[in-house]
């Protein structure tokens, strides 16, 4: 099959009207989480997920991922006018995005991050469009061994992305894989952990796990104190650039929008890690680096591209290998397997119209975004109106409905519970939850190509170092690990030198 | 939150040599055949060892983030907790009254947390809301929501 027979075969199934509905609701609701404080991209499509047991597969991904993309284009709005970034990816914006609308430019600041991230998702689908094949290919030489040792690295690289402590982040990832293991094991058909209740020996489910985690402790932490900002008094007009703030932003967006793809790839990057490059990236290169910070129109633009091609970056781990390298393709991951789908070099083969149905509607999603977000940027300003304490009860109930009717049980609203309790005490001792989520999402695959390598090997673990991706990726994640202690210890050392 | 920290590395501790355990007792096996035991009972290994280094780089004050300063007093800790309190007591609640019932008695004490002095209009907003959910998940989505003793499903 070659490149354009696939792309026919991805926009047949993409422009399907039912798919292009679930595209529009996808990205309307991501635009919503992005707009709001408090529901980050990976927490509303947890949300979401119970409703996909009602939707047809490929509409449910389609969905998934644009409120995936959809809340980085929507994270701006708070950033420009509130100066509280609506998710993570977005916190770099308040810089000068909101320095912008103090001086009466918030229109120009809302349209550029608008465009910016309509040409990056745009790049960035392309991008996918042509890596996403061969990397399928090269995909399919893994074994075992090498499927152990990637997930190694995508969980050393999380965390030593994801926290201020490498060690907080790394035994987030062992208690992941602990809870993981929780149920019958699937090699010697035993039950694991399970204190003989009943409902645990299918295993401990992901939604009632992932709502509790970041749903109800991202609603306790913000009930402790109320979320203030007020919205800039500014008119919004201009939202179209003038021909100079285009000259200004372009190369912004260009190296934003690579910075974002390749950024996005790596296991554990993605689109916060890729705004915050961008910003650097932008203030060195250039001519007056002064003027960040006072409200650079590149300083806007090249995070909020490099945002949303991160974004379609990290989709690529997810689809050709099977492996998510952030919370939100993790969520991503969850609606897959919930249709009985594994992503992987297999989707390709087997579900073509899905893979390329998937890469093909983020196009539409882009177009309909762009649609949503500058039209319509009156609306979004209005929604940021809503109070937090009329807007958290909300939340909770949709998480309640939809943790009850995965299997209408009381037992998966007390688990919810539970995992929010778990959640808000990690929040205070600054344990954090992605790593947890990925190291369980992947916690039986992990510890499936460990056995079935160690089978393999006879025992022998050499096994890992006589590969050379594997060895490769091993690696790399030793020298993460040392690179980190070494850090850790100058500081010490210099604290103690200074003391 | 030094206490919550401390408490929070102990748990994880204690966690892992309960899990410690029960790996050994479930079996570990041989590295050519690997029990069921084995790949949890390497993950408690290494939550004990780092929960441990956390408990010892802590306590030597080398955390960036506390620095012995405390910024959640238990009056910010009431609201969270109360939340916590009304979503278990709707989890038990929710087979006996039924969810519309259940559901305006969450809503009505959620927006109670935050504005108790605009208790007529909670009280109309979590009846309307409960309703209108009862409505679209139940009669239009098709969710079997538990109708309880007052029977108001129809």
């Amino acid at each position: 099959m070659d490149f354009l027979e696939s792309i026919a075969i991805g926009f047949r199934a993409s422009f399907q009207p039912i798919n292009l509905l679930y595209c529009f609701v996808g990205v309307l609701i991501g635009t919503l989480v992005g707009v709001l404080p408090g529901l980050g991209p990976g927490g509303g499509m947890a949300i979401l997920l119970p409703v996909t047991f009602y939707v047809p597969p490929l509409s449910t991904i389609i969905m998934l991922a644009g409120v995936y993309y959809g809340a980085q284009y929507g994270g701006s709005t708070t950033s420009i006018l509130l100066n509280i970034p609506g998710e993570p990816a977005s916190i770099v914006t308040c810089l000068d995005g909101y320095q912008m609308a103090r001086q009466g430019r918030a229109g120009p600041a809302l349209g550029i991050s608008a465009f910016g991230s309509f040409i990056a998702g745009t790049l960035g689908t392309l991008g996918i469009m042509v890596l996403a094949g061969p990397l399928v290919r090269f995909a399919l030489r893994f074994g075992p061994p090498e499927y152990f040792s990637l997930m190694i690295l995508g969980l050393i690289i999380l965390s030593f992305l994801s926290s201020k402590s490498l060690m907080k982040s790394i035994a987030m990832s062992a208690l992941g894989l602990i809870l993981s293991y929780v149920g019958m094991d699937s090699i010697a058909g035993e039950p694991r952990f399970t204190f003989d209740i009943d409902e645990l020996f299918t295993g401990l489910p992901i939604i009632p796990m992932v709502m509790g985690l970041f749903g109800i402790a991202e609603v306790m932490e913000n009930l402790e104190h109320s979320v203030k900002g007020s919205i800039f008094k500014t008119h919004l007009k201009g939202l179209l650039p003038t021909m100079r703030d285009w000259a200004d932003s372009i190369g912004a967006i260009l190296r934003g929008s690579a910075i974002g793809f390749f950024l996005g790839i790596l296991p554990g990057g993605g689109a916060m890690l890729a705004s915050f490059v961008s910003y650097a990236t932008e203030k060195r290169l250039s001519r007056h680096p002064e003027r960040f910070g006072k409200g650079a129109i590149e300083g806007v633009a090249g995070p909020e591209s490099a945002n949303n091609s991160g974004s379609s970056g990290a989709l690529i781990p997810l689809l050709t290998l099977g492996i998510p390298s952030n919370i939100a393709t993790g969520v991503l991951f969850a609606g897959f397997l919930i249709h009985n789908i594994t992503p992987g070099p297999l989707l390709l083969k087997e579900h073509p119209d899905m893979f390329w149905g998937i890469i093909t509607s983020m196009y539409t999603g882009n177009v309909i975004l762009l649609i949503l977000n500058l039209p319509l940027i009156g609306f979004w300003v209005r929604m940021l109106q809503i109070p937090f304490n009329k807007l958290f009860p909300m939340i909770i109930l949709f998480c309640l409905i939809g943790v009850f009717s995965l299997n209408y049980a009381v037992f998966d609203i007390l688990l919810m519970i539970l995992f929010g309790v778990v959640g808000y005490i990690m929040r205070k001792c600054k344990y954090e939850s992605p790593p947890l989520v990925l190291a369980f999402i992947l916690g039986p695959r992990l510890e499936q190509s460990l056995r079935q390598s160690l089978l393999l090997s006879r025992g022998d673990p050499a096994i890992f170092f006589s590969r050379p991706i594997s060895a490769a990726c091993l690696i790399i994640a030793v020298v993460l690990l040392i690179t980190s202690c070494t850090k850790y210890l100058g500081k010490k050392r210099v604290e103690m030198l200074k003391g | 939150m030094k206490w919550l920290n401390r408490a929070g590395h102990l748990s994880l501790m204690g966690f892992s040599v309960l899990i410690f355990f029960l790996c050994v007792q479930l079996g570990i096996g041989k590295p050519q055949s690997p029990g069921p035991g084995f790949m949890p009972l390497l993950a408690a290994v290494v939550l004990f060892c780092l929960s441990l280094a956390t408990i010892i780089v802590e306590s030597r004050g080398a955390s960036e983030d506390e620095g012995g300063k405390s910024s959640l007093g238990l009056a910010e800790l009431a609201k969270p907790a109360c939340l916590v309190i009304a979503l278990i007591g709707y989890a038990f609640l929710l087979n006996v009254l039924g969810y519309p019932v259940t559901t305006f008695l969450l809503l009505f004490a959620l927006f109670s947390v935050t504005e108790p002095q605009h208790w007529r209009k909670n009280l109309l907003i979590a009846a309307l809301v409960a309703v209108l959910s009862f409505l679209v998940f139940d009669k239009w989505l098709r969710v079997k929501l538990p109708d309880g003793i007052f029977l108001i499903g129809w």
